[in-house]
């Protein structure tokens, strides 16, 4: 059976917007900006909320998925209404299903 | 660094908050933007931080969420001042320091003058009080620029003057004048003259008209070559005579030797007082003010010692050094005298010879006078004694009012 090939997602007009008018897509999609200094070092912006947070594990909602930080003595430095700034070791972020 | 310099000075609490829902707890707080920072999770409990203000608003997300908060410790400057707030003290001294501080930094605390030995430094402290600068002056007073130039018009012998403000610390540097010879330029004409007596042995005349011959005696200021050259086919000139006359010179010196003597000489035994003192004022460190000895010698020394930071005056240790001494009865042969007297009279004669003089002959002749011995010498030398006078015209020519009266009246009388 040939297997089907994967289209990349077409752009939303948000995003064409913020391609055409040079405009940082973070301020006009509200996505999360995340931002990480080695495996060391991690400050995400825009995000939405803590679900978990463990020395293990630190899971935030986010537009437009939930991101999921994993590692080991996960702290979390400094935390404002959009600002997250976590050290420890960091091993793997990934994005989970699409944010409601 | 610095948030945590402003944390510390805001003050801020260590928190153990308690619960299942720490996730939620954080949420509100950050949504009602209460600043919690070095969050530490461990299962069902969580050490943070928070600050002073923003403690009291967490009793409202503490109890929408059942987490139990406790503060475990207190940090920062609002916690120090009101444990201390009863040690009046403590509180005493760091305003008296303050105080102090403020009045070093903004006051002058020590002068220092470099760059020069032979302009004495209590002569450039005497000239900056008659200016108003002393120790204990406000720093806003002096005038880098203008205390320079004060400097370099009261004192003659300073030849550059350098004056900063460094700290609270004035520092002077000076160099002396350097005095120069008023050497007569070789266009200026001029006679030669005899600088001392003596004979003259050998002329080496380059310009001008010699007016002595050798061997002849001449005395100080005698004129030995002229500067005015008249003859009868250009007229009267004047040249810058120069050139090297050799005379043979005599000095004579004399000088009486004892032969019996007291001599002081140290015992090695010291009594040492001390001073200490700052910003001009000193206090003994000693009662009595008696040296202690009966024939002694005496030092002072002032040492000056001072921290890196400026804004310090600096700590004077002054110290009275007593040396002991004991007299000694002593003779001297009639050799010994003699010898000692040709040295002092040798040094002392020349002392007085010009630099290049050759010593011709030395004669010593010693008489015994009682407990002396009188030592007389007589130095006989070759030396150049020529020595240059510029020419002043106006007396050759016969400018002078009282000479040109009397060309007046023989005019008058000649037209009668």
């Amino acid at each position: 059976m040939r297997k089907r090939e994967q289209t990349p997602p077409s752009p939303s007009a948000r995003e064409k917007l913020a391609d055409s008018l040079d405009i940082s897509k973070e301020i006009l999609l509200g996505a999360a900006k995340i931002v990480t200094i080695g495996n060391r070092e991690m400050t995400v912006e825009n995000y939405k909320g803590i679900v978990e947070y463990t020395n293990n594990c630190i899971r935030l909602t986010a537009s437009p998925n939930d991101i999921t930080i994993s590692g080991d003595c996960l702290e979390i430095k400094t935390m404002t209404r959009d600002f997250l700034y976590i050290t420890g070791k960091i091993s793997s972020v990934s994005f989970c299903k699409e944010s409601r | 660094m610095i948030t945590k310099i402003m944390a510390y000075c805001k003050g801020y609490v260590i928190i153990h908050a308690t619960g299942y829902f720490l996730e939620r707890f954080l949420n509100i707080c950050t949504r009602e933007d209460i600043l919690i920072w070095d969050i530490e999770r461990s299962g069902n409990q969580m050490r943070a931080k928070v600050s002073i203000k923003a403690f009291c608003h967490l009793r409202r997300a503490a109890r929408k969420t059942r987490t139990k908060i406790r503060i475990k410790e207190r940090y920062g400057l609002p916690f120090l001042l009101r444990r201390n707030r009863k040690r009046r003290g403590i509180i005493a001294g760091v305003l008296i320091f303050a105080v102090i501080i403020c009045y070093f930094s903004t006051h002058l605390m020590g002068i220092t003058v470099s760059g020069s030995k032979t302009v004495p430094r209590e002569k450039i402290i005497e000239s900056l009080n008659s200016y108003g600068v002393k120790i204990g002056t406000p720093l806003k007073d002096i005038n880098s620029k203008i205390l320079k130039n004060q400097l370099m018009t009261a004192i003659d012998s300073l030849g550059w003057a350098g004056v900063s403000v460094k700290g609270s610390r004035l520092y002077i540097e000076v160099r002396p004048r350097e005095e120069r010879e008023d050497a007569l330029s070789s266009a200026e004409p001029c006679n030669i003259v005899a600088a001392k007596d003596g004979i003259i042995r050998l002329m080496e005349v380059r310009d001008g008209q010699t007016m002595v011959y050798v061997d002849t005696l001449v005395e100080k200021g005698d004129l030995l070559v002229s500067g005015v050259i008249d003859s009868d086919v250009v007229g009267m000139r004047y040249t810058h005579s120069y050139g090297e006359i050799y005379a043979t010179t005599w000095y004579e010196e004399s000088m009486d030797i004892p032969l019996s003597y007291t001599q002081k000489v140290m015992t090695g035994e010291k009594k040492s007082k001390y001073e200490i003192g700052t910003m001009g004022g000193f206090i003994k460190l000693y009662l009595s003010q008696q040296p202690g000895y009966k024939i002694c010698k005496y030092r002072e020394s002032t040492s000056e010692y001072s921290l890196p930071l400026e804004i310090f005056p600096s700590l004077s240790v002054r110290k009275h050094e007593y040396l002991e001494q004991k007299e000694l009865k002593q003779t001297r042969t009639k050799e010994e005298a003699e010898n000692l007297g040709k040295f002092y009279l040798f040094n002392k004669i020349t002392r007085q010879l010009s630099p290049n003089a050759e010593i011709v002959n030395i004669s010593v002749k010693t008489k015994k006078k009682g407990n002396y011995l009188t030592v007389t010498a007589k130095y006989e030398c070759l030396e150049n004694i020529a020595e240059q006078v510029p020419i002043d015209k106006t007396e050759i020519m016969g400018y002078n009012n009282d000479n040109s009266a009397d060309t007046n009246t023989n005019e008058q009388e000649q037209t009668r």
